[in-house]
């Protein structure tokens, strides 16, 4: 854990995005209940907004410890986040698109499954990166 | 890398020399450690801060 306000909150809300992007995910998944329409974006975004919310008031509560927080590791391990969010939405993409085209992934259920992904990928690695000590 | 000898030999901890020059503490560490590759601007700024040239603080690996 860091002693950085902005550092520690940004953490606590990409482990939280992507906790609760994965369990609503899996979740979907395993209970077969396919596409659940806005439930989904409900969930998923509500912890999203909130967690930006609670960022941008501790940038504001806290403007002392923005440039350690943003310092250029963390804008290195940020970029890659992005670059990793791609690729991992072109693999999954490609993935149940062979799915559909096989048979075995419903369209509307695939391209239900492609937003978590893009959602979750990013913040998923900047939490890695966090944890290893190589974004603030 | 010779910062970590440079720094100590300045009698400054990770934390004082990261807020000296505007990074995180693990920021410091993971250059220290060979993990991270500063930018030339802020190996400057680190040259700067402990009075010394950066080719003291930084060398090629394999002494090239």
């Amino acid at each position: 854990m860091t002693p950085n306000p902005i550092a520690t909150i940004r953490l606590i809300s990409n482990l939280a995005i992507v906790a609760v992007t994965a369990a609503f995910v899996l979740l979907t998944l395993a209970a077969q209940v396919g596409a659940s329409g806005k439930t989904g974006v409900w969930i998923i975004s509500g912890v999203a907004i909130t967690a930006a919310l609670l960022q941008s008031a501790a940038h504001l509560m806290f403007p002392q410890t923005i440039e350690p927080a943003w310092d250029e590791e963390v804008q290195h391990s940020n970029r890659a986040s992005y670059l990793f969010g791609y690729w991992a939405v072109m693999a999954t993409f490609l993935t149940l698109l062979a799915g559909t085209w096989a048979g075995v992934v419903d369209p509307a259920m695939a391209f239900y499954l492609l937003a978590p992904v893009l959602g979750a990928a990013p913040c998923g690695w900047m939490a890695v990166a966090a944890l290893l000590g190589r974004a603030a | 890398m010779h910062l970590r000898a440079h720094r100590t030999q300045a009698g400054l901890t990770q934390a004082q020399l990261a807020q000296a020059v505007g990074v995180s503490r693990k920021t410091v560490n993971t250059i220290e450690n060979g993990v991270f590759i500063p930018s030339t601007l802020l190996a400057l700024k680190l040259a700067r801060h402990l009075a010394v040239g950066v080719e003291d603080l930084f060398a090629l690996p394999g002494g090239e």
